[in-house]
């Protein structure tokens, strides 16, 4: 298990780093193009803008494996036993119900249905929207693996006890 | 949406419509859509009614016209320079100077070329129900005014994100800097772009940092009235003539209130803003200059480039 | 129906808050509850995940990670120590110097930076061990580093003055960058006195070390970080470039300055861009799932009802802005200052036009507010990454962000009701017509 955590943080950092050095190499050609050639560039508005999307959600289906996402722990912490556990049981129905609802159900809704293409890359709307269902499933993933990862944990310190 | 249509006694269905649209409810188009909704009812009997949802409550046009291919939504008020990433026919209005002058341009709105591409999207789930009338486009200037082409030499000019307006703008020699409308107050301001286009009632919001309104007249892109496929489909024959006729009456009496609110803007521009108005633009030369595209059109968008020939060949 | 709505809305929302949901699922969930009163649920479904997609399509959003990327490669790359040393031969002669030093140099690092948390994290890690040595209560140093980074959101650049302008459709963000000077200088000067007041309290010294290099070294030492100021915003002002693409000329700058003080190599520079894009992730699902509340409120009729009872209460200019305020410094306990800026600016635009007051003026009192919510706990991105950082408990700081927060609330009074604070530098650039 140990191995499967190391490789989703080395593939998620590769892939984070280079969508953000994208943007800035992006951002960097659209001043040059505009200040050194005189002749600026029209897509990299549009090819910004939907790196940034696309990043952003793939990026936060790593932050729900990581638990990254901004929460207000006071009375998570202080909960024990069967408190601690029925709490838990209601966290992850809701975020498993935000993300199967919007983003699996209605993402994928959307980009099925979708029949126009981005303004200047002429980029499918289809294939845009796709990363909502992508990161949809990627973070009903994160959250059942993270769980698997705790029983493993929790069984083996029971097994050295 | 669609989840709201009961059936009456006499057995028609009744619809309660939402319409979208993105601009703010005292600007004409709010208003002549709202005189639009009070039509429907009065000549449906009641069986048809439209609710309103003005400053892009719902969403950017784009965003409209997918909840209406989804059944979000049943109507909107869009461009069809949006549109023409729906259905590649719209971007025929687009073309600059496809349209000879303001009679021409009316007469194929009205006519039959426009209907037919009303119709044809009724697959992607939507069609054209009428227009409303959104001027010509020109360009607006920070600091000097813009004759020929040739006065566009090395300046940016902030371009909507479509690649017809990308194309001329290269054709014409300005640099296109693609930005948001939000953008252009400031950039213009400092100095990022040197220039925009549109019709004239952007002076509204750029008046005060824009000193040349230069009446090139390079297009006219209508807005369009955009009505669910399902729903249509779905209202009786005496529905959709009622619905039919009083868009028309929309479309028809909005000319004159397009008009006034244009000369209300350039009233305010001109006195309050001091923006110059030029009106010895060589528009020829222009013309001249976009014949590139034409050429282009021909051969790498063959379904746009014939319904643009059909609006050419409605000139005489 | 409205009220109904509202209570619905926000009810569901402190449940899911306090249940320890994430607070952008939370946001979501009681957006969605609320919604399936008008919408049917299998249509509201795809209008929920197109306004996901829509809320953070945005070139202006992009300001974001690349002012955060500026902010963490500052602290890398050795800009942030420079400009410590600087803070430090500054106001070394004062008691509780460390805690006084960390004030300035956030002031400093946020004049470049445009990130509250990247500065909290940066003066947070660099700080906290030197006033640990120095026998300073980690608490304190913690509340005092928390309370101090929102300074770097109200002078200019700033990611959430970028995010007001896209929200009230437009505002100039040049105007707003150069209305948040004076006032960001106000609340680093209250935060500061009090901070000072509380370290000569508690017996701290003034600085004992003998600084290794001579004042003139330090100060030219920090000139090259400092001139990035110059480049970001004066490239602004002239035009060269927008704020989105100011961003990455932060960026651009600051790395070049980082691999020529030879602290920044490929290999950091790969986590820091990493480590950027991860945070940035979160902040943008954030955004993302508050833009479906904002939605479902403007659906509801809400923020039209709420400005409309709001401006019911009183038709006085100063009660107003008053109550305003009062109603954001409670809000902004439990909301985080992102999904605060989307919901409530659609809420208070109508009545400040009503009262006459400039757009301007209401943004900086707005980001203000809610950069003290950033601090103040049980919620806020600051506190939560200054514990963190300074290896605290949100129970041990928050005694001492008391004060500080009083503090705080001074510098936003002032700037509420003066309001030439914020539009006398706007209008000399000639950014406004009048005030
Ligand atoms: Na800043
Ligand atoms: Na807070």
């Amino acid at each position: 298990m140990k191995n499967i955590d190391k490789t989703i943080d080395t593939i998620m950092k590769a892939v984070m780093a280079a969508a953000m050095f994208s943007l800035v190499v992006g951002g960097t050609w659209q001043i040059f193009t505009r200040w050194i050639l005189k002749d600026p560039s029209t897509f990299t508005e549009e090819f910004m803008r939907y790196m940034l999307i696309w990043a952003s959600m793939i990026g936060s289906a790593y932050c729900f494996y990581k638990d990254k996402h901004l929460t207000l722990d006071l009375f998570k912490k202080k909960a024990t036993g069967k408190k601690e556990k029925v709490l838990m049981v209601f966290i992850e129905s809701m975020i498993l119900f935000f993300v199967i609802y919007v983003f699996v159900y209605g993402g994928s809704k959307m980009a099925f249905n979708a029949t126009n293409t981005s303004s200047v890359m002429q980029i499918p709307f289809k294939y845009l929207y796709m990363i909502l269902p992508i990161s949809g499933i990627f973070i009903v993933l994160a959250r059942a693996l993270k769980y698997y990862q705790a029983f493993l944990v929790s069984r083996k310190s029971k097994e050295e006890n | 949406a669609c989840g709201e249509k009961t059936d009456t006694p006499a057995g028609d269905q009744t619809f309660n419509l939402k319409l979208g649209h993105n601009l703010a409810e005292d600007h004409a188009v709010h208003l002549e859509l709202s005189d639009f909704a009070e039509k429907v009812k009065e000549k449906t009997d009641g069986t048809v009614t439209v609710q309103i949802f003005p400053n892009g409550t719902l969403g950017s046009e784009t965003d409209m016209i997918s909840q209406i291919q989804n059944d979000a939504l049943d109507m909107a008020k869009v461009s069809a320079s949006t549109l023409g990433n729906f259905s590649a026919q719209y971007n025929a209005y687009s073309v600059p100077y496809v349209f000879d002058d303001q009679d021409h341009y009316y007469s194929v709105m009205d006519g039959e070329i426009t209907q037919d591409i009303f119709s044809s999207t009724s697959g992607d789930g939507f069609i054209g129900l009428t227009w409303l009338d959104s001027g010509s486009r020109s360009f607006y200037t920070k600091d000097r005014a813009i004759r020929t082409p040739e006065d566009l030499k090395g300046l940016k000019i902030r371009t909507m994100d479509s690649q017809i307006a990308i194309d001329m703008m290269d054709a014409l020699g300005g640099s296109a800097t693609v930005m948001g409308y939000s953008d252009i107050y400031t950039g213009l301001q400092q100095g990022v772009i040197d220039g925009a286009e549109n019709n004239v009632t952007a002076l509204r919001d750029h008046g005060e940092v824009a000193k040349f309104y230069s009446f090139d007249e390079h297009s006219r892109i209508p807005d369009i009235v955009v009505l669910s496929a399902k729903v249509w489909d779905a209202m009786t024959e005496e529905q959709k003539s009622a619905i039919k006729e009083a868009a028309m009456e929309a479309s028809d009496s909005y000319k004159t209130r397009w008009k006034n609110f244009e000369d209300e803007v350039l009233e305010k521009a001109t006195n309050e803003f001091g923006v110059e108005l030029v009106r010895d633009v060589d528009i020829k030369a222009f013309q001249d200059a976009v014949q590139p595209i034409y050429e282009n059109l021909e051969t790498e968008s063959p379904e746009v480039f014939e319904v643009v020939q059909k609006i050419r060949d409605a000139v005489k | 129906m409205v009220i109904q709505a509202t209570l619905i809305l926000f009810g569901i929302f402190f449940v899911m808050l306090f249940s320890g949901v994430p607070i952008s699922v939370g946001i979501g969930i009681a957006s969605i509850i609320t919604a399936f009163f008008s919408f049917d649920p299998s249509v509201f479904a795809i209008t929920a995940a197109q306004r996901v997609f829509s809320g953070i399509d945005s070139f202006a959003l992009l300001a974001l990670p690349f002012f955060t990327l500026a902010g963490n490669i500052m602290n890398k790359g050795g800009i942030a120590q420079r400009l410590v040393r600087l803070a430090r031969l500054v106001v070394g002669w004062i008691p509780g110097y460390l805690a006084a030093t960390n004030v300035l140099a956030n002031m400093f690092f946020g004049a470049i930076s445009g990130s509250s948390v990247a500065a909290t994290s940066a003066m947070g890690s660099i700080m906290s061990p030197l006033e640990r040595e120095e026998g300073y209560d980690p608490n304190y140093s913690a509340a005092v580093n928390i309370c101090s980074a929102p300074t770097g959101i109200i002078i200019p650049p700033s990611g959430p003055l970028i995010l007001y302008s896209i929200t009230a459709g437009g505002v100039s963000v040049a105007a707003l960058f150069m209305a948040g000077y004076i006032p960001g200088l106000i609340l680093g000067l209250s935060v500061l006195t009090v901070a000072i007041i509380m370290a000569a309290k508690k017996g701290y010294k003034k600085s004992t070390v003998k600084e290794v290099d001579s004042p003139l070294k330090v100060v030219i030492d920090a000139i090259p970080s400092l001139l990035a100021v110059i480049i970001v915003m004066a490239g602004i002002l002239a035009g060269w470039f927008t704020p989105t693409e100011a961003g990455v000329v932060a960026v651009l700058y600051c790395g070049l300055l980082g691999f020529l003080y030879k602290e920044l190599n490929l290999k950091n520079l790969y986590e820091i861009l990493a480590d950027t894009m991860i945070s940035s992730a979160t902040i943008l699902f954030l955004i993302a799932a508050s833009t479906i509340m904002s939605y479902v409120m403007s659906y509801s009729g809400i923020p039209a009802a709420i400005s409309r009872m709001i401006m019911g209460a009183s038709s006085n200019k100063y009660v107003l802005l008053l109550i305003m305020n009062l109603f954001l410094l409670v809000m902004g306990m439990f909301l985080d200052l992102t999904p605060a800026v989307l919901i409530f600016t659609p809420i208070f635009l109508p009545i400040i036009g009503s009262i006459g007051m400039s757009p301007v003026h209401f943004g900086i009192m707005l980001i203000l507010n809610l950069g003290i919510g950033s601090v103040t706990p049980p919620v806020g991105s600051c506190l939560f990454v200054g514990c963190s950082v300074g290896k605290v408990s949100i129970e041990g700081v928050t005694r001492y962000i008391i004060p500080l927060f009083a503090a705080m609330v001074v510098a936003l009074l002032l700037v509420t009701y003066i309001p030439a604070l914020s539009l006398w530098i706007p209008y000399v650039f000639g950014l406004i017509p009048s005030f």
